[in-house]
């Protein structure tokens, strides 16, 4: 597993952090507990569900100030942000109103929770003031701390407290000035004449023929192509995550212990590093001027690359043939290499799986980016100034070397019934076995015949909201990448919330997440602006969804989470 | 606010470290410690059917193997005793042996900086790690809490470790109860009473078994079960140890309701002879939330044991999934109970069973099971019963106590039989019927009841009061108007309870200090997690010193110390007085140290603050009670003489090398102790037994001589068995549900809670109690479960763990009622009159209940069905009105 190390460069507390780099995949609440020294933002899940470790941030200069969980967010994702903790929070020895009011009204017991409301507090009594009433400013306050979880009170004094401070703002109207838009996370390209013709050089360099003379054009078409397959490859993981039998096999899925970043163990682990991957590829699309793109590959695939259909199947034998396959580098499963006997036995157990569909050793996802990185460097020659080029190159170096070695790893493993987590036993794969340890899902549509309603029944209801959910986190990602990641965090909470306890929910039922594909794309709009509304509408879709069919959803569906994210989106009208 | 904000509140929400999880040694420097960390990580056993045989740390990648390791081998007997409780669980599990229970760890791995361990702790804790396991063993089928409740029902149990019996009958004079004969217990057979067999026990659990046969009388069965949860204190477990070799003292920080008892704890498992560790020095911080999970915590043995042998500090904090895989829990439930009443709506007799689903460990099981069968007949006059519980010690990790104490189990069962009796089979208002059958205390010579161990009700509980006052209640008086028709369904319930405070044997210490620039410092044993206990001792003291107070809680040493001068003495081995030192709970605070508290404070006012006083004023002879009087706001202040203020007594006392410190000990069981002092040749008489006096905390502690005996309290009946409680809160909630059978939801939408807590020391403090009781009330009754796989590794954090968030219980219509106290305050005249009662756990007892009598009442009181039987409740598992959507 490589770790890069990102380079610093973030505000806390007004004092700028910058000119070294920091391991990338370090919470920001340990680089402000174990580097700064500033324990006042509180651990307390670590895994932005409890709130604890809120912090307010402004991720580029005329932001909005936001609520963020430091203990979700890693340091390669906090660049240019301007963090407000708890030790900021006063001026001198002039506590902020909040404080004042939380003293004031006894709001918290224990104390452990107090800073995170806190800083929910002052980031809601910052947008209080375009509120025009009372019931204006608890709603958003409501939205703002809805989420935040304490053990010791009934939460009524923080609610009081901060609405009382609210309440006041809103006659206050802030002094700064109205936030500025967004700039562009990357310069943007100068303008570009005709295309020059590729020269013999440049094609040796490249070692394969480009569709295109224009390597901007060429590297849209080999990206997009990665995105759809970082795409598809998420969500078959997922979806054989949620096929595995639980609790006996949980480390296999991995579900219940998921994380972010880090060497991947299991499938969820492979699943969110393909949401990375998918972010690399999509930063990159945004960077070279081009939308991001979530859509997904239909069937089948360009069998060059990829030499499977796309199918939604639970784990079995075969499927983690393709997925050991497509994952492999060429050497690992190439039959004319010499191999260890274990290797050698190993990869004819492999094509005898794979069958008669699988010709030995075809072009592959690993080889898809190696051209991605050739068409960047000659990008580079023709235009030097244009991208920051080693990032770049080393992104893709990263995420070719987590496929082919670590997913391979992994499935190779699984494949051969080696992995720890299926230690003891015994004919695995094979589905009468009493270890197998999977669940047959059933698989179908979450899209009812058209006319007609969602059945009000648990699992037609339950499909449709897991869809709806997908569907708000392709369009929140597709936002996000236009907007610098702003909303990485909200298509992650509706991800590991939501959506994981419906799949959860549905897998006990013996059914999967249907992973619908949404037939409008995830950026309808005609430009940005409605693109955003449709997105809101999404995440709208969802809360009323989840109140309509409230009755199936299961205990630990958060029903939060949608309110959140609609406050976030509002947050940019 | 008049006074100003205490410090420890304005440090919580401006980020300086108060909590253990936010010290690093760094912070520590100038108590001497290095400032290098290293952090621990515990590695632990994900099976209980299987040998575990050794770790491989190839398995692991090359950058992530720890720099040190300490396995069962490290820890060589003698010095060391390989065991974390009293019994036969091992800290370690050596190579070669199964474990005893999931998720017990088999080494400490030590990392010696953060970014490795952070992705070691990542990678270990999502795989199966470095352990490796020989082949499973055939284990038999475990039965489930049904099976061992139907089992217990006829005294048969396995895996047994800890039973509780009450047997009583007070329909016949000198009737049986452990108050009149003694403790109880069943040797599989019979009932053994001083290692003899109990044949009139023997009887009174037969004639009370045998079928009902009077048709008059109504036997209503009531099984219910509840669910195991977890303290989820919001700051997991942490603290940071550091073993000095140049001194040999080993140094720890942690968050510990049990610091008192850690310590001892920790020198069996280090080993008194151990040459490396001289000395243990324990400091305690606040806690972000307790809850009983602290109490005994597992915790402090595996940061003791890093520390041994971490070269340098180290830091050991759990993340949430191991708080949920290795934290203490409250024990799940199976309760039976068998209720029957006569024509005249009067409770004739009682049985039932009881079973609590412990862990492996004893921990504190015996305590919570006691507590829960001295609770199973509630705050009601039975007069015959049988009531009998078990813990059945089970593979999982350690099960401890938490918030109620094994009370809220028992309420559960026994406030929705009553309300479903007095509505099905008696055609009686619930409230009624409770208040017709409630216990009352003694309000003079041979009036009272006796609780279900016999013990006469001598002190104040308002039973009758908190029923009286929710029938009278708007919400209760209104529960059946017509309500808007919106397809939800609106119910209203009650449940109400007597809950115990304190321990029945309480030992309590407290100190003291003067400080030259006139203010006080006070030495508590007990420490804040949340329940106040800052802030009530800050305003004790400053109510009687009238002058600003700092609070050091979770002292330990001068206390042992202080004990063992007092212990020395051989009076209070001599009248049976403790001298122990005990944890803390929410409960503990308002009546017991406030109490040992005000002692103090008063023995510094009257045996050196008023004899001072007298020198400066130039009055050698002024009376006390005439000083004592014009003793206001920190100052003596006598007509025509300028005041005199605790600054300039203590520069005199100072001036004469008197004491500024005072430290005492007092003892309740049921009642307090009491002794006679006798200081510069004048007797006081004081309600603690023992009192001492320095030149500052670190002096050399004088005690004042005795003047005849101690008074002990009187702690027996006439069994000879200690008195197992006396002291009793009453507390009750009224809750409106709303039952949605459209979106499958219960939602609490009005709640009183009714309080026998005496005289508020600080309202606000009472307030949160209440509204944390609450929420914790319904977290448990409506959202709180336990995944199955919870022990056998990282596996359940706060995602799938569900409690009520900010935006689920924010909404609720709440009101406090507190029930008046009488002038005789809560010991009615039995000792000194103090107007406190403890209630940090009686504000959730009844909360569960309460919300299942609500849905019931929601659904219409149809039939038995309609009271749901088990928690949490879900729509899903109620009989729901035909014609649902």
């Amino acid at each position: 597993m490589q770790e890069p190390q990102t380079a610093l460069d973030l505000t806390v507390n007004g004092t700028r952090h910058t000119g070294r780099d920091v391991p990338g995949d370090m919470s920001l609440v340990h680089f402000l507990h174990e580097d700064l020294g500033l324990t006042g933002t509180k651990i307390g899940c670590s895994i932005g569900e409890c709130r604890a470790c809120t912090v307010a941030v402004r991720p580029h200069p005329g932001a909005a100030l936001v609520t963020r969980q430091s203990c979700m967010t890693s340091m390669r994702h906090v660049r240019g942000w301007d963090v407000v903790t708890v030790e900021g929070l006063a001026t001198g020895d002039t506590l902020h109103p909040v404080q004042e009011a939380f003293l004031e009204r006894d709001a918290f017991q224990c104390g452990y929770c107090a800073p995170g409301f806190a800083m929910a507090g002052r980031v809601a009594v910052e947008h209080a003031a375009g509120e025009r009433d009372e019931r204006g400013v608890e709603a958003l306050v409501d939205a703002v701390l809805g989420p935040h979880v304490c053990r010791c009170t009934g939460y009524n004094r923080y609610r009081e407290a901060i609405i009382a401070v609210a309440s006041a703002a809103t006659d206050e109207r802030p002094a700064e000035p109205a936030p500025e838009p967004s700039p562009m996370p990357e310069t943007r390209p100068p303008a570009r004449t005709v295309t020059a013709r590729l020269s013999a050089e440049e094609s040796d360099a490249l070692g394969y023929t480009p569709l295109f003379d224009d390597p901007t054009l060429e590297l849209v078409r080999l990206l997009r192509d990665g995105a759809e397959i970082e795409h598809s490859l998420l969500v078959q993981y997922l979806y054989a995550a949620f096929s595995v039998e639980v609790p006996r096999y949980t480390r296999l899925a991995g579900w219940p212990s998921h994380r972010y970043g880090g060497r991947p163990l299991h499938l969820m682990g492979v699943a969110i590093e393909e949401m990375t991957h998918l972010d690399i590829v999509n930063g990159l699309l945004v960077a070279l001027g081009s939308a991001p793109h979530l859509g997904r590959q239909q069937f089948p695939y360009e069998k060059d690359i990829y030499p499977f259909d796309f199918v939604l199947e639970p784990l079995s034998l075969k499927s983690l043939a393709k997925y050991v396959y497509v994952e492999a580098s060429p050497e690992a499963v190439d039959p004319d290499r010499p191999h260890t006997p274990e290797d050698r036995a190993f990869i004819e157990r492999l094509y005898e799986v794979l069958g008669a569909g699988a010709q030995p050793r075809p072009n592959q996802v690993g080889s898809l980016y190696r051209k991605v990185g050739r068409v960047l460097a000659l990008l580079e020659k023709r235009e030097p100034d244009r991208l920051d080029y080693p990032t770049w190159q080393a992104r893709l170096d990263v995420l070719r070397e987590e496929g082919e070695s670590e997913h391979f790893a992994l499935f190779r493993a699984l494949f051969e019934g080696t992995h720890p987590a299926l230690l003891g036993a015994h004919r695995v794969w094979d589905p009468e076995s009493p270890d197998h340890p999977v669940i047959r899902l059933h698989h179908a549509t979450g899209l009812p015949p058209s006319g007609e309603p969602v059945r009000d029944e648990t699992v037609p209801a339950l499909r449709h909201l897991a869809n709806l959910h997908y569907w708000a986190v392709c369009m929140l990602l597709d936002q996000s990448y236009r907007r610098g990641g702003q909303f990485h965090s909200a298509a992650r909470r509706h991800m590991t919330g939501p959506l994981r306890s419906l799949g959860t929910a549905l897998a006990h039922l013996g059914e999967g997440v249907p992973f619908d594909a949404f037939v409008a794309g995830y950026a309808p709009g005609r430009d940005e602006r409605e693109n955003l509304l449709l997105s809101r509408s999404m995440v709208s879709q969802t809360a009323i969804a989840q109140e309509r069919y409230a009755r199936h959803l299961p205990p630990d569906y958060a029903h939060t989470c949608a309110w959140e994210t609609l406050w976030e989106l509002s947050l940019l009208e | 606010m008049a006074d100003t904000p205490p410090d420890a509140r304005r440090q919580k929400i401006t980020g300086a470290k108060v909590f253990a999880s936010d010290y690093r040694p760094r912070d520590l420097a100038d108590e001497g410690w290095p400032a290098d960390c290293a952090h621990a990580l515990l590695l632990r056993s994900s099976h209980v059917d299987r040998p575990y045989l050794r770790l491989d740390l190839d398995l692991l990648p090359a950058d992530l193997r720890p720099d040190k390791l300490v396995r069962a081998q490290d820890l060589t007997s003698p010095p060391y005793r390989n065991q974390i409780s009293a019994e036969s669980v091992q800290a370690l599990l050596p190579e070669g042996e199964v474990a005893d229970y999931l998720g017990q760890p088999v080494a400490i791995a030590l990392y010696g900086d953060f970014v490795r361990f952070r992705r070691a702790a990542q990678e270990l804790r999502e795989d199966a790690g470095p352990l490796v396991y020989g082949p499973p063993q055939a284990t038999g089928p475990t039965p489930t809490t049904a099976q061992e409740l139907e089992e217990w029902t006829h005294l048969r149990a396995t895996g047994a470790r800890r039973q509780a019996h009450f047997l009583l009958d007070t329909t016949v004079p000198q009737g049986y109860s452990h108050w009149s004969r003694g403790r109880v217990t069943f040797d599989g057979t019979s009932f053994v009473r001083d290692n003899q067999p109990d044949p009139e026990a023997d009887e009174l659990f037969r004639a009370l078994a045998a079928e009902p046969t009077d048709p008059t009388e109504t036997q209503l069965v009531t099984t219910t079960f509840t669910q195991q949860t977890d303290p989820a204190f919001l700051e997991p477990e942490s603290g940071l140890g550091w073993l000095d070799r140049t001194t040999g003292a080993l140094h720890l920080l942690l968050g510990t309701q049990s610091p008192h008892g850690d310590v001892p704890d920790l020198r069996r498992l280090l080993g008194a002879g151990n040459p490396a560790v001289s000395s243990i020095r324990l400091t305690t911080t606040d806690s972000g939330g307790g809850f009983g999970g602290r109490d005994k915590s597992p915790f402090a043995f595996y940061l003791a044991l890093a520390a041994v042998f971490s070269p340098g500090p180290v830091r050991l904090a759990y993340d949430r999934r191991e708080q949920f895989q290795g934290g203490l829990k409250r024990h799940g439930s199976a309760v039976r109970s068998l209720v029957r009443t006569g024509p005249d709506g009067r409770l004739r007799s009682m049985r039932s069973f009881i079973v609590l689903r412990g862990g492996v460990e004893a921990n504190l099981n015996g305590a919570v099971l006691g507590l829960a069968a001295l609770h199973a007949t509630g705050p009601y006059r039975v007069p015959r019963a049988s009531v009998h519980g078990i813990v059945l010690e089970r593979a999982i990790p350690a099960v401890g106590s938490m918030r109620g104490f094994g009370i809220p189990q028992v309420a559960f069962n026994l406030e929705t039989a009553l309300d479903r009796l007095a509505v099905l089979r008696l055609g009686m208002d619930p409230i009624a019927f409770r208040l017709a059958n409630v216990l009352r205390p003694h309000t003079g010579p041979g009036d009272g009841d006796v609780d279900l161990a016999g013990t006469p009700l001598r002190f104040h509980v308002a039973n009758a009061e908190i029923c009286a006052a929710a029938l009278a209640h708007p919400l209760w008086r209104t529960r059946n108007d017509p309500r808007r028709a919106d397809g939800t369904l609106y119910g209203v319930g009650f449940a109400c309870c007597m809950e115990a405070f304190g321990t029945s044997q309480d030992s309590v210490y407290s100190a003291v200090h003067l400080t030259d620039d006139g203010r006080v410092e006070v030495w508590g044993q007990n420490v804040d997690m949340g329940q106040g206990a800052r802030r009530s001792l800050e305003q004790a003291a400053r109510e009687l010193l009238g002058a600003p107070v700092d609070v050091r809680l979770g002292v330990v040493g001068p206390f042992e110390k202080f004990e063992k001068q007092v212990d020395d003495l051989g009076e209070h081995r001599l009248a049976g007085i403790k001298l122990s030192h005990g944890a803390s709970s929410a409960s503990k605070t308002a009546f017991f140290h406030v109490h040992v508290l005000r002692e103090t404070c008063r023995a510094l006012l009257r045996l050196r603050l008023v004899p001072a006083a007298r020198t400066l004023l130039g009055l050698p002879t002024l009376a006390e009670d005439v000083l004592l009087a014009a003793w206001r706001d920190g100052a003596f202040r006598l007509p025509d003489h300028a005041p005199v203020s605790l600054a300039a007594l203590v520069a005199e006392l100072r001036r004469t090398g008197a004491a500024t410190y005072a430290v005492a000990h007092g003892y309740f069981c049921n009642g307090w102790s009491s002794a006679t002092f006798r200081v510069d040749g004048v007797a006081h008489a004081m309600d603690i037994d023992a009192l001492g006096f320095a030149t500052s905390p670190e002096g050399q502690v004088l005690l004042p001589e005795y003047q005849g005996p101690l008074r002990p309290p009187p702690g027996e009946g006439p069994g000879k068995a200690t008195v197992p409680r006396s002291l009793y809160a009453a507390a009750g909630h009224l809750v409106g549900v709303e039952v949605s059978p459209r979106q499958g939801t219960i939602r609490v939408v009005d709640a009183v809670t009714f309080l026998d807590a005496g005289d508020p020391l600080l309202p606000s403090v009472i307030e949160g109690q209440v509204e944390g009781g609450l929420a914790m009330g319904i977290s448990h009754t409506l959202f709180e479960e336990l995944p199955e796989e919870a022990g056998a590794g990282p596996f359940v954090n706060f995602d799938r763990y569900r409690m009520p968030r900010y935006a689920d219980v924010t909404a609720i219509r709440r009101e406090t009622v507190l029930v008046p106290l009488p002038p005789g305050g809560v010991l009615a005249g039995g000792g000194p009159v103090l107007r406190h009662k403890g209630i940090g756990e009686a504000t959730m007892t009844t909360v569960s209940p309460a919300i299942a009598n609500a849905v019931a009442h929601a659904l219409g009181h149809t039939d038995d069905r309609c009271w749901p039987a088990a928690t949490p409740i879900r729509v899903a598992d109620l009989p729901l009105p035909a014609g649902r959507p």
